[in-house]
C-alpha cells in the first residue's frame, strides 16, 4: 500500500471544559473514498475541520501528502478542497461571483467557474443572489468549490445533507469519477445507506472517538445493532 | 596677464562713482534747523528737496512745507523733530529715524500743531505729543523701521499722552506697537485711519469723550482696545482678520462706561468684542462676523446690547456673572426663534450658556475642548442656574436692513469647487457602478 | 498579496451592495448639502462657522458610520462562517485582514468623495460653491478619519465575538471617544493636582484619534489662536510642516499598532483556537 495522503494522528479538541473530540486518528489512502459515520453529535464535524485546518487541534497532528498543518500551512490549503456541514451566504454576491472569489484565491482560471458550475448544475442559476439558494443549492455551490482546483484530497462534510434523491444519485457518480482521475475523498454522513453505496473504508465515530474502521457491510451492522436491540426490546 | 590687469584697473576707475558735485543750495547738514531759525514767526519756509539731518526743534509758530523729496534723517538722542511753538504746521517731509528712544521721532509739546502728509518710518514713537492740545495729525503714513523686533518691543505710530481736542485723521500706522494711543485725553477725535500688523490699532486709556469713529484694520492684536475710559464713541469702524494672537480680539472694552459702541463691523477675528468690567454702554447696530467667537462678556452690567448681527461666527457668544445686561432684538444667525404673534422678534429667548467660560476661567488647558461636539452635548447637559444667565430676549428673526454681503464681496470661484466636486462624484459613481451594480 | 486584493474586491461588491452603505451615504449627502448650502455661511477659507460645523458633521458621522461597518464586517467573517471555509485556503491572515480593510476603506472613502463630489457640483450650480481648496481639504480629513477609525474597528472587529457584540461595542466606542469625551475628561481630569491636568490632557487627546483628527483640522485652517495662551507653541509647531509630519506619523504609529494587534489576535484563533 502506497503512503497515505491523510493522516491524522491523535487529535484531540477541548473547548469550552468539554473535550469534543478525544484522540483520533485515521488515515486516507490515495484513490479511496473514506466514509466518517456515527450519529449527531458524535464529534464528525469536529474532527473534519481539525482535518482540513478549519479549526486548530488542542492535541494531535494533521498532515496532507507529508506536510503538516502546523508548519506548512500553504502547502497543506493546497492539496485540500473543504465543504462544510453550515455555512451562511451573506451579502448580495451571486453564484458565480461566489465561486469566481473562492477560484481567485487558488489561482483557478476563469473558465473553470463556469465549468464546475455546469458540473453541479447551478449553471442556470449563476447569476442567482447565493443568499437565496435553497439548501440543496448551496450544497450543490459548496460541493463546486470543495472541486475548483481539483484537489488530491476533497474532504466533505455531510456532502448529502439536502439533496433531493436525484442529486444524491448525482452526487455518487461525481465522487465515482473523481476517484479515477486518482482523488481521493474523505466525507462524513449519518447516513449509512450512502457510506455504503461509495466507502472503500468506513471509519465509525461515536462520542468524540473513533471506534473502528471497517468494511462498510460492517459498519452498517455495528451501527444498526444497538438500534435493532432495542426494537427487539420493545417488541 | 599684466594687460589684463591694466584693463581691468582701467574698467574698475570708469565704473566707480564719482563723487557728488557740491551742493549748490541749502541742503545737507544741519540747514534744516537753520531755515527754521532764519525764519520769522508766522512765515512759511518751503523745504527743497534734499536730505537733511536732524534734530530740528521749532520753537515758533510757522508753516514748514516740505517739498517731494525733502528728507529728514535722524540719528542722535534727540527727537529728529521737536516742536514747542503753538501754531506750527509741517507738511509732507520724510522722516527717517533709526534710533530707538523714549522721546519719539517728532514730540510735539504745544497746542494747535498740525502735521499732516509725512512718511515716518521710524525705529521709536513716531509722533507722541505730550500736554498738546487742539492738534491736528492728518494723512501721515508711519512705519516701522526698527528690524524685525517682536511687536511688543515696537513703539506706537501716534501717541497722546494728557493732550486734549486733538484730531488725528486719515493717517496709515503699520508694523508698529499700538497704532495710536491716545492715554489721559479728553475729546480727541480719532477718525478715518487704518492700522494693520500692530499690538493694537487704536488703543484707548484713562480717556473721556473720546470720538473713534470710521477707522480700519486688519492683522493687529486687537482692533480697537479701550480701557478705563468713559463716555466715548466708537462708531463705524471696520477691524478684520485679528486672529492669530491667542489674545486677539477686534474690539475690547475693559473698564469702560458711558460709551457707544455702534455700527462697527468686526470680522474674522478670534473674538469680535471682548467686554470686561464695563458698564452703561450702548453696544449696537454692530456686525459681528465669521469671528471663532462672536462676543465674550464677563462680569459686566447695566449694559444695552441691541440690534448687532451675529452671523457665521464658530461660537456666537460666551458671557459670565453678566446677567445684569439688557440684551435684545439682536440677530444670532445660529439661532432657530419661534414667532409666533409675528412682530419679528422670536418668543423664545436666546440664552447664553456660561459654562465654557467658567470652566476655562478655572482650568485654562480645557480650552482645548472649544467647539468639539463632546462639549456641546456638554453644555447641553448643563442647565444650572439659568436665572443668571446672559439672555437676549427677544432675538430678530432675521437681520436688520443694515447687514449687508461680505464687507469685501469676495465670492470663492465656483468652477474650482464645481470641477472638484464632479471629480469626486464620478469616481464615486463609477466605483458603485462598477462593483456594486454591475452583477456577473 | 494577491490574496489580499482578491479579498478587496469582494470586499467592495459587499459593500457597495450593503444597504447600511446607502443609507449612511444619504444621511451624510443630506448634511452636508444643508450645512454648505445655507444662507449666509460660505464655505470660505480659513476657520468660520461653516468650516465648523462641518468638522462636527463629519466627527459626528464618519466614526460611527466606520466602527459600525467595519467591526460588523469583520465579525461576520467568524460569525457566518466564511472565515472556517477561508483558513483552509492558500491565504494568510495579514492578506485577509489586509485585503478587508482595503476593500472596507475603499467603500466608505467613496461614501465620503460622493458627498462632497455632490456638494461641490450643486453648490457650483447654485453660485454657493465652497472654496475649492477647502473642500479638498476636508475630503482628505474625512479619508483620515476614516482610516484611523477603520483601525479602531478592525480591533473590535477581531476581539468581539459576534456581530451583535461588535456593534454594541462599536457604539460604546463612538459614545466614550467622541460624545462623552469631554465630560469624563473634565471630571477625571478635575481631580488631579493642577499642573498634571494639561500633559495629562495632552497624552489623552493623542490616543483618541477623534480629537487629534479635530485638533489638526482647526489649526489647519488657521484657528489654531481659540485654544487660548496654553496651546500657543503646540498650535504654532502643528501649523508648519513639521506638524503636519507629526500629526502623519502619530496616525500612522496609531494604525500600524491597531492592525498589528488584531492580526496577532486574528493568527492565534486561526493556530491555536
Amino acid at each position: 500500500m502506497a503512503e497515505p495522503i491523510l493522516t491524522v494522528d491523535r487529535v484531540t479538541k477541548i473547548a469550552g471544559g468539554r473535550t469534543l473530540v478525544r484522540e483520533a486518528s485515521f488515515a486516507a489512502f490515495p484513490g479511496e473514498v473514506v466514509a466518517l459515520v456515527g450519529p449527531n453529535g458524535a464529534g464528525k464535524s469536529t474532527l473534519i475541520r481539525m482535518a482540513v485546518g478549519a479549526m486548530p487541534p488542542t492535541r494531535g497532528t494533521v498532515a496532507v501528502d507529508g506536510y503538516e498543518w502546523r508548519k506548512h500551512r500553504k502547502e497543506f490549503a493546497r492539496r485540500i478542497g473543504y465543504m462544510p456541514d453550515d455555512y451562511r451566504f451573506g451579502g448580495r454576491l451571486s453564484a458565480r461571483e461566489t465561486l469566481a472569489f473562492w477560484a481567485n484565491l487558488r489561482g483557478v482560471p476563469r473558465e473553470r467557474v463556469d465549468e464546475a458550475l455546469s458540473e453541479v448544475g447551478l449553471a442556470e442559476a449563476a447569476r442567482t443572489p447565493a443568499a437565496a439558494f435553497s439548501k440543496g443549492m448551496r450544497q450543490r455551490l459548496l460541493f463546486a468549490q470543495a472541486m475548483l482546483a481539483r484537489p488530491p484530497l476533497l474532504v466533505l462534510d455531510e456532502p448529502t445533507n439536502g439533496l433531493d434523491p436525484l442529486w444524491q444519485a448525482e452526487f455518487v457518480r461525481l465522487v465515482r469519477g473523481l476517484t479515477r482521475e486518482g482523488h481521493t475523498v474523505v466525507f462524513s454522513t449519518h447516513q449509512p445507506e450512502v457510506a455504503e453505496a461509495l466507502a472503500d473504508r468506513v471509519v465509525l465515530v461515536n462520542r468524540g472517538e473513533v471506534r473502528e474502521e471497517a468494511s462498510a457491510a460492517e459498519a452498517l451492522r455495528a451501527f444498526f445493532r444497538p438500534l435493532a436491540e432495542g426494537l427487539k426490546a420493545m417488541s | 596677464m599684466l594687460r589684463a590687469a591694466a584693463a581691468l584697473l582701467a574698467f574698475a576707475a570708469a565704473a566707480w562713482p564719482l563723487p557728488p558735485a557740491a551742493a549748490q543750495d541749502a541742503r545737507t547738514s544741519a540747514s534744516l534747523q537753520e531755515l527754521v531759525d532764519q525764519a520769522e514767526a508766522g512765515q512759511t519756509v518751503r523745504i527743497p528737496a534734499g536730505e537733511y539731518a536732524g534734530p530740528v526743534v521749532v520753537d515758533k509758530p510757522l508753516r514748514l512745507l516740505a517739498e517731494d523729496g525733502a528728507r529728514l534723517v535722524h540719528h542722535g538722542p534727540e527727537p529728529a523733530l521737536r516742536i514747542t511753538a503753538d501754531g506750527v504746521e509741517v507738511r509732507g517731509l520724510i522722516v527717517e529715524d533709526a534710533e530707538r528712544r523714549d522721546a519719539g521721532t517728532i514730540l510735539v509739546e504745544a497746542d494747535n500743531v498740525r502735521l499732516a502728509e509725512l512718511t515716518i518710518r521710524t525705529a521709536s514713537r513716531a509722533v507722541r505729543m505730550v500736554g498738546a492740545d487742539g492738534g491736528e495729525i492728518l494723512d501721515n503714513a508711519i512705519e516701522w523701521a526698527g528690524g524685525n523686533v517682536p511687536v511688543s518691543r515696537r513703539g506706537n505710530g501716534i501717541d497722546l499722552y494728557d493732550s486734549h481736542r486733538n484730531r488725528i485723521a486719515g493717517n496709515t500706522v503699520s508694523d508698529m506697537h499700538d497704532g495710536i494711543y491716545v492715554e489721559g485725553g479728553d475729546g480727541n477725535v480719532v477718525e478715518h485711519n487704518r492700522v494693520e500688523r500692530s499690538r493694537y490699532g487704536i488703543h484707548l486709556m484713562y480717556t473721556g469723550q473720546t470720538v473713534v469713529r470710521d477707522n480700519s484694520g486688519s492683522q493687529n492684536i486687537t482692533g480697537i482696545m479701550a480701557m478705563t475710559s468713559h463716555g466715548a464713541e466708537v462708531t463705524g469702524n471696520v477691524f478684520v482678520k485679528q486672529h492669530e494672537n491667542v489674545h486677539s480680539q477686534g474690539i475690547l472694552l475693559f473698564d469702560v462706561r458711558d460709551s457707544l459702541f455702534a455700527d462697527n463691523i468686526v470680522e474674522g477675528n478670534r473674538v469680535g468684542f471682548y467686554v470686561e468690567e464695563s458698564h452703561g454702554n450702548r453696544i449696537t447696530g454692530n456686525e459681528i462676523r465669521q469671528n471663532y467667537i462672536g462676543v465674550q462678556i464677563l462680569s459686566s452690567a447695566g449694559n444695552l446690547i441691541e440690534r448687532n448681527v451675529f452671523a457665521g461666527n464658530v461660537a456666537d457668544a460666551e458671557a459670565v456673572d453678566s446677567a445684569g445686561n439688557e440684551v435684545r432684538e439682536n440677530y444670532w444667525d445660529a439661532f432657530a426663534g419661534l414667532d409666533a404673534d409675528g412682530d419679528g422678534r422670536s418668543d423664545l429667548p436666546n440664552p447664553v450658556n456660561p459654562f465654557f467660560l467658567k470652566l476655562t476661567g478655572a482650568v485654562p488647558a480645557f480650552q482645548l475642548f472649544f467647539g468639539s461636539p463632546g462639549m456641546a452635548f456638554l453644555e447641553g447637559l448643563y442647565a444650572s442656574g439659568r436665572e443668571a444667565w446672559l439672555e437676549d430676549a427677544a432675538p430678530l428673526m432675521e437681520p436688520p436692513e443694515t447687514a449687508g454681503d461680505d464687507p469685501d464681496g469676495r465670492r470663492p470661484s465656483d468652477a474650482a469647487a464645481g470641477a472638484l466636486g464632479l471629480t469626486l462624484l464620478a469616481a464615486a459613481v463609477l466605483n458603485i457602478w462598477y462593483w456594486g451594480l454591475r452583477r456577473s | 498579496m494577491r490574496s489580499a486584493a482578491h479579498v478587496a474586491a469582494r470586499e467592495l461588491r459587499l459593500g457597495f451592495r450593503n444597504p447600511w452603505a446607502y443609507s449612511f451615504m444619504a444621511l451624510f449627502c443630506l448634511f452636508s448639502l444643508s450645512l454648505l448650502l445655507m444662507p449666509a455661511d460660505r464655505l470660505q477659507e480659513g476657520y468660520s462657522a461653516a468650516a465648523g460645523s462641518l468638522l462636527n458633521l463629519m466627527l459626528y458621522l464618519l466614526p460611527l458610520m466606520t466602527l459600525l461597518i467595519g467591526s460588523f464586517s469583520l465579525a461576520s467573517e467568524k460569525e457566518e462562517g466564511s472565515w472556517d471555509l477561508l483558513a483552509t485556503y492558500p491565504m494568510g491572515t495579514f492578506a485577509f485582514l489586509a485585503g478587508k480593510m482595503a476593500g472596507l476603506a475603499a467603500v466608505l472613502i467613496t461614501v465620503v468623495a460622493f458627498g462632497f463630489g455632490l456638494t461641490g457640483v450643486l453648490g457650483a450650480l447654485a453660485g454657493k460653491a465652497p472654496d475649492a481648496g477647502v473642500l479638498g481639504m476636508f475630503f482628505a480629513f474625512a479619508a483620515g478619519l476614516i482610516l484611523l477609525f477603520l483601525a479602531a474597528a478592525a480591533v473590535i472587529g477581531t476581539l468581539a465575538e459576534s456581530r451583535w457584540q461588535a456593534l454594541t461595542v462599536s457604539v460604546a466606542v463612538w459614545f466614550f471617544l467622541i460624545i462623552a469625551w469631554p465630560t469624563l475628561l473634565i471630571a477625571g481630569l478635575g481631580l488631579l493636582p493642577h499642573p498634571w491636568i494639561k500633559p495629562a490632557l495632552a497624552a489623552l487627546t493623542a490616543v483618541n484619534p477623534a480629537e487629534l483628527v479635530r485638533l489638526f483640522v482647526v489649526v489647519k485652517l488657521g484657528g489654531g489662536s481659540v485654544f487660548g495662551p496654553e496651546y500657543y507653541a503646540w498650535m504654532n509647531w502643528i501649523r508648519g510642516a513639521g506638524g503636519t509630519a507629526g500629526f502623519l506619523a502619530v496616525c500612522l504609529v496609531w494604525i500600524a499598532a491597531a492592525l498589528m494587534f488584531s492580526h496577532v489576535m486574528w493568527e492565534r484563533r486561526r493556530t491555536h483556537g
